[in-house]
């Protein structure tokens, strides 16, 4: 459902991503695992259509019911509303801005452009309730301005949250297990794996093999310099975690 | 010095030249309680970003306007109190005193001031200018140990045909010790025209006393306003006030807080929302006199257009107030090319043992909020609302009082939506 061809991109006149080639099917788990400046998070961030992310060659191309579109012709908020979702690395505080306006005005504004019908302040409340007992979340929790003050294990629950609500198709992932403790690390994967479904594809950036213990990979990837070097399965994370990156790089 | 004999020559002789209610003889009268004062220039501290000229200048050509005939009915406030003023007078007529007696005494400011239960405080040329030309004004004492239920909602209203007047509204509120009142003022405008209103609205709060304040200025963009607040805390008291303004011509509101006694605390915020060419200025000097005081102040401004803004916050912490809290901050988000914003936090601290943090921030949208925004579904335009509306609502976790919060919610969030969509 998501092909990306030959990506080059870059930020602030410096390439990151030099001919990223990388396939993402309906019912699949992929790992993108790789040491740091890899361009990870860029490959996240060109995939949601971040604005100082150029893309100066290659595509990426989105099928959605049999029907393929340009993502890079898309902005940011229209890959959003067709099912592309980020969940950030370090999820941005909105003062002011309560989660659940947030959770409910992005959730009527998916349904609307998805010809789906919308919900109510009340029915929705109830619906987002269930979905925090979900990630162990107090209903209070959804009263707080979006992020602000929220602990770093809530602010990644915050983000599965999100991700619940949106319901997308291809959820990228950029290292939501980072800053979490083994208690949040569990409830977070559960919730993945709760959203996880034959429908959508959901893409881990991660550093460490140890969220993978909890949600299991298809495919594991490893990204250097801006490309793919390797393509294997669960495993391969597993040597990864043994004998650092090193023998990959050097090969 | 030219300048400033200046300005104070043509804003008099204005004064002086029409005067078609009063009569020339009164107003020479009147002017002369002014002589000891001097029109505030650039140089002083406190009108240097401000627009003297603008206010030297003005058109003015009464006391008030010459008709009450076309005053727009006074919205009134579900279960509260309302002393409604026009252009300026007190009228009792328009006013809804119901439920305000026994817990609250009211009078006629005039009337207080000859029995001497109220000593008048001019040091400065714009109050001086007030205690001149206010006609009747209102003294209201909230009682010992009351509880006030019922809030108060002070409403100020121009007619529609005045143009050119000047209004001096005058209010003074004691409020007795262990009493507590929420009290509203609203200053709305019927009237499109130039017109000028140099109010006072002075705070007596006495130990263990409370008071919840919210002011709204609601003008229009042609509107000069000059206001005065001043609040002498004692023993105890606590003071929470919120200044909601959407500018005029010009916006100059002045809070002069003295906490004069052991444990006083105020907590001061305001939220200005500016467009086009409106200006509003917040000038705040809070002194603390005794031990243990509290202040907080958080003043916030978003600004579009060739706005502009301008907050002096001034805290002067005095040797004999030792373990006093000071916090201010000032926070300002610009979105027009061309507004701008003068900020000024000033901390003078004369005590050792004290606590005291201030700061200022102004900048443009984060873009990675909006771009996070953006990738929930919300457009650039829908993400930029909502981050003025976070913005520009959170002033309402500043508001303690459960009444004036429920009350002026729907009105902030009406004014902050209008003022978004342009944006």
């Amino acid at each position: 459902m998501l092909d990306i061809k030959n990506i080059h991109a870059s930020i602030n006149g410096k390439e990151v991503l030099k001919g990223l080639n990388l396939t993402f099917r309906p019912g699949e788990v992929h790992a993108i695992m790789g040491p740091n400046g890899s361009g990870k998070s860029t490959l996240a961030k060109v995939v949601a259509g971040h604005p100082e992310y150029q893309v100066t060659e290659g595509e990426i191309e989105y099928e959605v019911n049999f029907r393929k579109k340009d993502l890079k012709a898309m902005e940011a908020y229209e890959r959003a509303r067709e099912g592309i979702f980020l969940a950030f690395q370090y999820p941005v505080e909105v003062p002011g801005v309560s989660n659940i306006h947030l959770l409910h005005s992005a959730f009527n504004m998916v349904c609307k452009h998805q010809g789906v019908e919308e919900m109510s302040q009340g029915e929705f409340r109830k619906f987002i309730e269930k979905k925090c007992e979900m990630l162990e979340l107090k209903p209070q929790f959804l009263d707080r301005s979006v992020n602000e003050g929220f602990s770093g294990g809530e602010k990644k629950k915050n983000e599965i949250l999100q991700m619940a609500v949106l319901n997308p198709r291809v959820a990228v992932l950029d290292e939501t297990d980072s800053g979490l403790d083994i208690d949040a690390l569990k409830i977070v994967a559960g919730g993945i794996n709760r959203l996880k479904n034959q429908e959508n594809c959901i893409v881990l950036i991660t550093h460490y093999q140890r969220l993978l213990q909890y949600v299991v990979p298809d495919y594991v990837h490893i990204l250097s310099d801006g490309k793919i070097i390797k393509t294997g399965d669960k495993a391969l994370a597993l040597k990864l975690e043994e004998e650092g990156y090193d023998w990959l790089i050097k090969s | 010095m030219a300048n400033q004999e200046l300005a104070t020559t043509n804003f008099q002789s204005l004064l002086e030249t029409v005067l078609p209610f009063s009569g020339k003889v009164e107003a020479s009268y009147r002017l002369n309680g002014l002589k000891n004062f001097s029109f505030p220039t650039k140089k002083e501290d406190d009108w240097r970003y401000s627009p003297t000229k603008s206010i030297s200048g003005l058109k003015i050509e009464s006391f008030h306007g010459k008709t009450f005939e076309d005053v727009l009915a006074p919205a009134s406030t579900r279960d509260a109190i309302e002393v409604v003023f026009v252009n300026g007078f007190y009228s009792e007529k328009l006013s809804k005193l119901k439920g305000l007696y026994p817990d609250v005494r009211i009078s006629i400011f005039k009337k207080a001031l000859e029995e001497n239960k109220i000593q008048p405080l001019e040091e400065k040329w714009f109050r001086a200018l007030n205690q001149a030309f206010f006609e009747n004004g209102v003294y209201l004492e909230i009682q010992k140990e009351v509880r006030l239920k019922t809030p108060i909602v002070i409403r100020h209203l121009t007619n529609t045909k005045a143009r050119n007047f000047m209004a001096s509204p005058r209010v003074f509120v004691r409020v007795l010790p262990f009493s507590s009142a929420e009290i509203v003022e609203i200053f709305e405008d019927g009237s499109t025209g130039e017109y000028f209103v140099n109010d006072i609205c002075d705070f007596e709060v006495f130990p263990g006393a409370q008071i919840h304040h919210l002011r709204i200025l609601n003008s229009s963009e042609r509107s000069t306003h000059t206001g005065h607040m001043r609040f002498e805390m004692y023993r105890d008291s606590e003071l929470n006030s919120c200044v909601l303004s959407t500018g005029g011509a010009l916006s100059r509101t002045q809070v002069d807080v003295v906490l004069k006694e052991q444990g006083a605390q105020a907590n001061l915020s305001g939220l200005n929302l500016l467009a086009d060419v409106r200006k509003t200025e917040n000038h705040v000097s809070v002194v603390h006199a005794a031990e243990g005081t509290i202040s907080r102040q958080e003043f916030k401004s978003i600004l579009t257009g060739s706005s502009h803004g301008v907050f002096q916050g001034k805290v002067n912490i005095l040797p004999v107030a030792q373990k006093s809290v000071s916090e201010q901050l000032n926070k300002n988000l610009i979105l027009g090319d061309k507004a701008h914003v003068d900020t000024k936090p000033q901390l003078d601290v004369g005590a050792d043992d004290v606590k005291a943090t201030h700061g200022a921030t102004v900048g443009q949208l984060d873009p990675e909020e909006v771009f996070y925004l953006q990738t929930r579904g919300f457009s650039p335009g829908q993400s930029k609302s909502l981050i003025c509306r976070g913005f520009a609502l959170s002033i309402l976790d500043t508001i303690k009082s459960k009444w004036i919060c429920e009350n002026v919610k729907n009105w902030l969030e009406q004014s902050v939506s209008t003022y978004t969509e342009g944006v």
